[in-house]
C-alpha cells in the first residue's frame, strides 16, 4: 500500500520514493511486458515507458494524494504496454511469408507428429516464447482478452479496432499460438536432449 | 486453417500460470529507467523555450515566388501606362496656353526674320515657274488652311507652312505666284493688328516657301531634240 508520504514525495519528484515504487512493482511489470513484447529488450523498453507514464500521470494529477494508485496500477500499465506495442509499427511483419527456397531439411518420420503434448503442463518459458512469436496484433488480442480477462469490446477499444477485427485476430491468434507451442515444445525438448 | 484443427489449450490454466509469474528485480532495470526519465526531463526543459518552426516547403515557396513575379510584372506594366483623367489634362492645357503664347512670341521673332530673307530669294525664282501653275482654286484652298491654322494656333504658323511642300508642285507654284504678284493678300495681317494693339511684341511676317525642296520645273529641263 502506498502511504501519503510516498505520494507526496513522488509529487516532488523524489528519486528515492520513485525507486522504491519501481522496485516494488518491477516483478509484475516485467512479467506483463515480456508477454506483450517480442523480446526481452523490447520488454525493458515497455517497462520504462509504462512506469514513466504512471509517474507522470501521478504527478500531473492534483488529487493524487487522495487516490490509492496501487488499485489501478496494473490496469494502467497493461494499457500503456498495449499502446507501446501498438506504437511500434515497424515491428509488424507479414505472417504468411513464403520462402522461395523452401525447407531443405525435411523430416520423413511418420510418428513424430503423433507425439502427444499435454498443454496443461507446459512451462512458462515455452508459453512466453510462443506468445512472443505471434504477430503483434494477435499477441495484443490474446493477451488482453484471454490472459488479462478484458471483454472483446474493451479489447477493441484499447486496440482502437473494430469488434470484427478483434474476433478474427483472436481466432488466428489461438491457432497460431497452439502451433507455436507445439513447435517451441519440440525445440525445447531437442535442446534439452542435446 | 484446416477443418481438422482442435483447439487444445486450456486458457484458464494458461492465464493462472502467466498471472502468477513474477520476474526478479534487477539494478540494471532501475538504471535504464533513470536514463530514460532523464531523456524526457531534458526534452521537457527544452520544450519550455518557445519553438518557432517555419515550414518552408515547396508548396509554400513556389506560390510566393510566382506571386512576387506577378506583382513585379504588373508594377512594370503600370509604369508604362498612365491612367489619368482626361479632364484634368484639359484643365492643365488651358492653364498653360496663355503662358506659351506670351513667351515664344518674343523668342521666335528673329526666326521669322530669317524666313523673310529666304522668301525674298524665292520671289526671284517664282516668276520663272509661274507659267506652269495656273490653278487658282488649289492656291486659295491652301491659303485658307493657313488662315485657319493661324487663327487657332498663332505660334505654329511656321509648322503649317513647312508642311506645304508635301502638296503638289502646282500648288506651290501658284502660291509663289501669289506672293510675287500681290503681297498685300497675305493672311497674317489681321493678327499683326491685334498684337500691335496689345503692344506686347512685334510679330514679323513669316512666309514659308519650299526652299530646300526642289521643284520639278527647276530641275527637269526638257532635253532638246536633235
Amino acid at each position: 500500500m502506498y502511504t501519503k508520504e510516498t505520494n507526496a514525495l513522488i509529487l516532488k519528484n523524489d528519486k528515492a520514493a520513485i525507486k522504491e515504487v519501481f522496485e516494488k512493482h518491477f516483478g509484475k511489470m516485467a512479467s506483463i511486458a515480456i508477454r506483450y513484447c517480442k523480446s526481452e529488450a523490447q520488454a525493458n523498453e515497455a517497462v520504462n515507458f509504462g512506469f514513466h507514464e504512471f509517474i507522470t500521470k501521478l504527478q500531473q494529477n492534483r488529487n493524487a494524494q487522495a487516490i490509492d494508485p496501487e488499485q489501478t496500477f496494473e490496469r494502467d500499465f497493461i494499457r500503456s504496454c498495449a499502446a507501446f506495442v501498438k506504437g511500434i509499427s515497424s515491428e509488424y511483419y507479414v505472417a504468411s511469408t513464403v520462402y522461395a527456397s523452401g525447407l531443405t531439411n525435411k523430416n520423413y518420420d511418420l510418428f513424430e507428429t503423433n507425439e502427444f503434448i499435454d498443454f496443461a503442463l507446459i512451462d512458462n518459458e515455452v508459453l512466453i516464447r510462443s506468445l512472443q512469436q505471434l504477430v503483434p496484433s494477435q499477441r495484443l488480442v490474446i493477451n488482453l482478452h484471454v490472459i488479462d480477462g478484458n471483454s472483446l469490446d474493451e479489447t477493441a477499444n484499447i486496440i482502437e479496432a473494430s469488434l470484427q477485427t478483434v474476433k478474427s485476430s483472436l481466432e488466428k491468434a489461438r491457432y497460431n499460438l497452439q502451433k507455436n507451442i507445439e513447435k517451441c515444445y519440440k525445440t525445447m525438448k531437442n535442446e534439452q536432449s542435446l | 486453417m484446416s477443418s481438422h484443427f482442435n483447439y487444445e489449450i486450456d486458457e484458464r490454466n494458461m492465464r493462472n500460470q502467466l498471472k502468477a509469474m513474477e520476474m526478479p528485480v534487477k539494478d540494471e532495470a532501475w538504471h535504464s529507467y533513470e536514463a530514460y526519465s532523464k531523456q524526457f526531463q531534458q526534452n521537457n526543459k527544452t520544450q519550455l523555450l518557445p519553438n518557432f518552426n517555419f515550414a518552408l516547403n515547396r508548396t509554400v515557396v513556389l506560390p510566393v515566388v510566382f506571386g512576387a513575379i506577378i506583382v513585379l510584372f504588373s508594377f512594370l506594366l503600370f509604369n508604362f501606362i498612365n491612367i489619368k483623367n482626361t479632364k484634368t489634362e484639359k484643365k492643365e492645357v488651358v492653364e498653360i496656353k496663355p503662358t506659351v503664347t506670351s513667351i515664344p512670341v518674343e523668342n521666335k521673332a528673329p526666326a521669322s526674320k530669317k524666313e523673310i530673307k529666304v522668301i525674298e530669294v524665292k520671289k526671284e525664282i517664282a516668276p520663272a515657274t509661274a507659267s506652269t501653275a495656273t490653278s487658282n482654286s488649289i492656291a486659295t484652298v491652301i491659303t485658307s488652311t493657313v488662315n485657319t491654322n493661324a487663327k487657332t494656333m498663332p505660334l505654329t504658323t511656321n509648322n503649317s507652312v513647312t508642311v506645304k511642300p508635301v502638296f503638289s508642285n502646282t500648288a506651290v507654284a501658284a502660291q509663289n505666284t501669289q506672293l510675287a504678284g500681290s503681297p498685300s493678300t497675305y493672311t497674317f495681317e489681321p493678327k499683326k493688328k491685334k498684337r500691335r494693339s496689345k503692344g506686347n511684341a512685334e510679330v514679323l511676317e513669316s512666309i514659308a516657301t519650299p526652299v530646300s525642296l526642289p521643284s520639278i520645273t527647276q530641275e527637269e529641263a526638257e532635253p532638246e531634240l536633235r
